[in-house]
């Protein structure tokens, strides 16, 4: 081995070589002992470096780091006691069967993707009164509870980040002022208010949960309700007591009909 | 008439709450409805879809309707939407985490997706550590996919062996019967 190692060869062939040789360690006919890798190191490096100064055939370097690399871990598995091996067979084995089990598993819902698209396709030519939503494109009011604002405000909140240096006195808010203040926001808005545009840009977090609560206590107390058209839509809010608004629209809302 | 007025699919319940009439009564008529438009070759038919009835036409008239819309298309789902919406319709309510775990991937922005375009809803929150939202499938579902209810749905046990397309095929008609 080390006899051909210290002939001159050409590039190609000397790729061959590792890899052959890492072939014949895999297969068992050769002991990785035997092989001294930074002799082969010393015979690749003068011969890329020496041979071809500033030129590299990634190609061939790059065979050369796989075969090596390989090599280097049948060498490095070698130092390994072998008493250590018993338990890490025993958890692949357990491996093989949880990936099995989840192959069979992922394997049904896979199997159904062809047939609910053969599904979708058939039903893409049936049109029924109820049209998709995309071509009747009219706004439905859908049934909102407080999950929803709740929604609202978490994704608010996650991206609002808090300043981490605030150097002049904060602002202090309370629900009971915030109250008076959105009740006066009413007053200015025909009754009608928008939660995107309630909660500034300029608005700390500390103020959009005083903002959040002081609806809350206004929803409980009767006097607002709120309107989602459609998913990810924004809220409004409407004063209850404003005559302007559909009398028909009020009435969905507080039965929880649509 | 209720039927050909509503904007969305009948269920008997409904139609029983509106005319009085009993159960029984309502099917046989329905079935009726259907076997005389069959009959006489119209182009629209009676469907039973999303837990309800609607009137459809037949897909032989779908060029028109397509040309009378302007050709536009109906929402088309991807492959991952629909290995999702199927994880989801077969363990609702299920998690984000939960499905994640069947998929091997991030499902965010699918879950994402569905939920703009009400194929699933938020059905509350698991009571576990974190309290993670729970997804079922919508209405919108039942109806993109023309499937009468969650129960027209193969026996996902029968799914997944090997010789795959004739067993689906199989259950599907089957379920259908």
């Amino acid at each position: 081995m080390k006899k051909d190692n210290s002939n001159k060869i050409k590039i190609e062939q000397f790729i061959n070589y590792v890899q052959q040789l890492f072939y014949k360690v895999k297969n068992g006919e050769m002991d990785p002992n035997e092989i001294s890798l930074l002799d082969i190191l010393e015979k690749y490096l003068s011969y890329m470096i020496l041979s071809r100064p500033g030129s590299i055939n990634l190609d061939i370097a790059a065979d050369f780091l796989v075969s090596v690399s390989n090599l280097i871990l049948w060498k490095s598995n070698l130092l390994l006691p072998i008493q250590q091996e018993q338990p890490d067979e025993e958890i692949e084995e357990d491996e093989n069967i949880s990936s099995d089990e989840y192959w069979a598993e992922y394997k049904k819902y896979h199997s159904l993707i062809r047939i609910f698209e053969d599904k979708e396709i058939k039903q893409g030519d049936i049109y029924l009164t109820y049209l998709d939503p995309k071509i009747e494109n009219k706004e439905k009011y859908q049934t909102n509870d407080f999950s929803d604002l709740i929604l609202a405000i978490e994704s608010i909140l996650s991206r609002k980040k808090e300043h981490n240096s605030i150097n002049f006195k904060k602002r202090e808010f309370n629900i009971i002022q915030k109250i008076t203040e959105i009740e006066e926001n009413f007053r200015q808005n025909k009754g009608k208010l928008s939660f995107h545009k309630m909660i500034a840009i300029d608005c700390s977090r500390m103020e959009i949960i005083i903002i959040f609560l002081a609806l809350l206590e206004l929803i409980c107390q009767d006097k607002v309700y709120y309107i989602q058209s459609r998913n990810f839509a924004d809220i409004i809010f409407y004063r209850k007591d404003d005559k302007k608004l559909p009398k028909e629209k009020i009435n969905r809302k507080i039965n929880g009909k649509e | 008439m209720l039927l050909f007025l509503s904007n969305k699919p009948l269920s008997i319940k409904k139609i029983k709450s509106i005319t009085g009439k009993e159960i029984k009564d309502i099917k046989a008529i329905i079935k009726n409805l259907q076997s005389e438009y069959q009959e006489h070759n119209r182009p629209f038919f009676i469907q039973e879809v999303a837990k309800g009835f609607s009137f459809a036409t037949k897909p032989d008239y779908a060029e028109w309707i397509k040309k009378m819309y302007n050709n536009e298309k109906k929402y088309v789902l991807s492959k991952s939407s629909i290995e999702t919406l199927a994880i989801i319709a077969y363990n609702q309510p299920i998690t984000r985490l939960e499905i994640e775990k069947i998929r091997g991937v991030n499902c965010s922005s699918i879950l994402l997706n569905l939920l703009k375009n009400n194929f699933i809803k938020v059905s509350g929150r698991k009571k576990v550590p974190g309290n993670p939202l729970l997804y079922r499938v919508t209405e919108r579902f039942l109806l993109h996919f023309g499937l009468k209810n969650i129960t027209d749905l193969p026996p996902i046990d029968q799914l997944g062996f090997d010789d795959e397309e004739n067993q689906i095929t199989k259950i599907f008609s089957e379920t259908r019967d």
